[in-house]
């Protein structure tokens, strides 16, 4: 990532929920288990809307849309997350994902695109 | 919040923008380079211009609610990037409020048609039926889960809460937690409750992003 954009990453958006940013940076608590969280994020590439694009470019990169992130099962989460951890959750009929909201940040992993059953989905926090 | 990832012009992989509008994030579109607003779905630059994600029902509740509701589920792996999110417990939602944010609320929004339900005002009451843009819904507080909930109301259905079952006045009832039909005896088990889309959102950001939008239990 570009020195410049990384120093600026503090300063993007806020979620809805969102008061403040906190000063922790990416990598999180400490995993000994062998299916550790991964540290997946988008990658950056080059900002290239012009002069008359809405809003301020903060960082002068763009982060390529997420696909293919790593999950577990309900029993593996529990282990690494408490059950008071607040989630946004999909249910489509047979077919259940959960996005524990401190794991959507950064900015590079605030959204993330999933297929479920043959429908996609775009889960943002 | 989770958006349908397509539009009536085809598919849209969505991706951070680096950019803000209003404090608010802007999102991007792999396939046509477009610009998109986080808050309401609708791309504002480029080819796409005027095109809208559709919100698409979700929940927003502590992971072991989750896996209540959703057994077999599975929960995204990534490495927490907030290791001190003092609001990001479902006690926080239980208070209704967070520190420095103020008060909080769930967003519910349909057809053009926005309505805030401060989450206190919910809690008090458990559960509320509404109407947002013509679609019925029925909203509660889950106390024992500490978990808000919504769902599509059908028409000439009225629903309460009555000790941990959504009763209606058929006499049938459902599971508050998955909108399942619990039966009614001797009668044929019946649809599950539609879940309805919602935001948990700060209440002065909603007010600030829908100036003109109603908030219930307060005037007009």
């Amino acid at each position: 990532m570009l020195p410049i954009a990384a120093a600026l990453l503090a300063a993007l958006p806020l979620s809805p929920f969102q008061e403040s940013r906190p000063a922790s940076q990416p990598g999180g608590q400490a995993q000994s288990r062998p299916s550790a969280p991964s540290k997946k994020a988008g990658k950056p590439l080059r900002a290239d809307w012009g002069p008359d694009a809405p809003g301020r470019q903060v960082v002068p990169v763009k982060f390529k849309p997420m696909r293919k992130v790593p999950y577990w099962t309900n029993k593996e989460a529990l282990r690494h997350l408490s059950p008071d951890d607040l989630v946004i959750g999909i249910i489509r009929g047979d077919q259940a994902i959960a996005y524990p909201i401190k794991m959507l940040g950064g900015p590079q992993r605030e959204i993330v695109n999933q297929e479920i059953r043959n429908e996609p989905y775009v889960v943002n926090w | 919040m989770v958006y349908a990832g397509k539009t009536k012009s085809g598919a849209a992989h969505i991706g951070v923008s680096g950019r803000l509008r209003d404090r608010n994030l802007v999102m991007w579109d792999e396939e046509t380079n477009s610009l998109w607003s986080q808050l309401s779905g609708k791309a504002i630059y480029g080819k796409r211009k005027g095109e809208a994600l559709a919100l698409t029902p979700s929940v927003f509740v502590g992971l072991g609610t989750w896996v209540k509701i959703a057994p077999q589920g599975k929960v995204l792996a990534l490495s927490n990037v907030r290791v001190k999110p003092w609001h990001y417990r479902r006690q926080d939602l239980a208070k209704g409020e967070i520190r420095m944010g103020g008060a909080l609320a769930l967003g519910l929004r349909a057809k053009g048609d926005t309505l805030g339900i401060p989450l206190r005002l919910l809690q008090k009451k458990g559960a509320v039926e509404v109407e947002v843009g013509g679609r019925r819904a029925l909203v509660l507080w889950h106390r024992g889960e500490m978990a808000p909930l919504a769902y599509e109301r059908p028409e000439g259905m009225h629903l309460q809460l009555k000790g941990d079952k959504l009763v209606a006045g058929t006499g049938e009832a459902f599971d508050p937690l998955t909108g399942r039909p619990l039966g009614k005896a001797g009668s044929r088990p019946s649809r599950g409750l539609a879940r309805f889309p919602y935001l948990p959102v700060l209440l002065k950001a909603w007010k600030s992003w829908y100036p003109k939008g109603r908030i219930l239990g307060q005037k007009d």
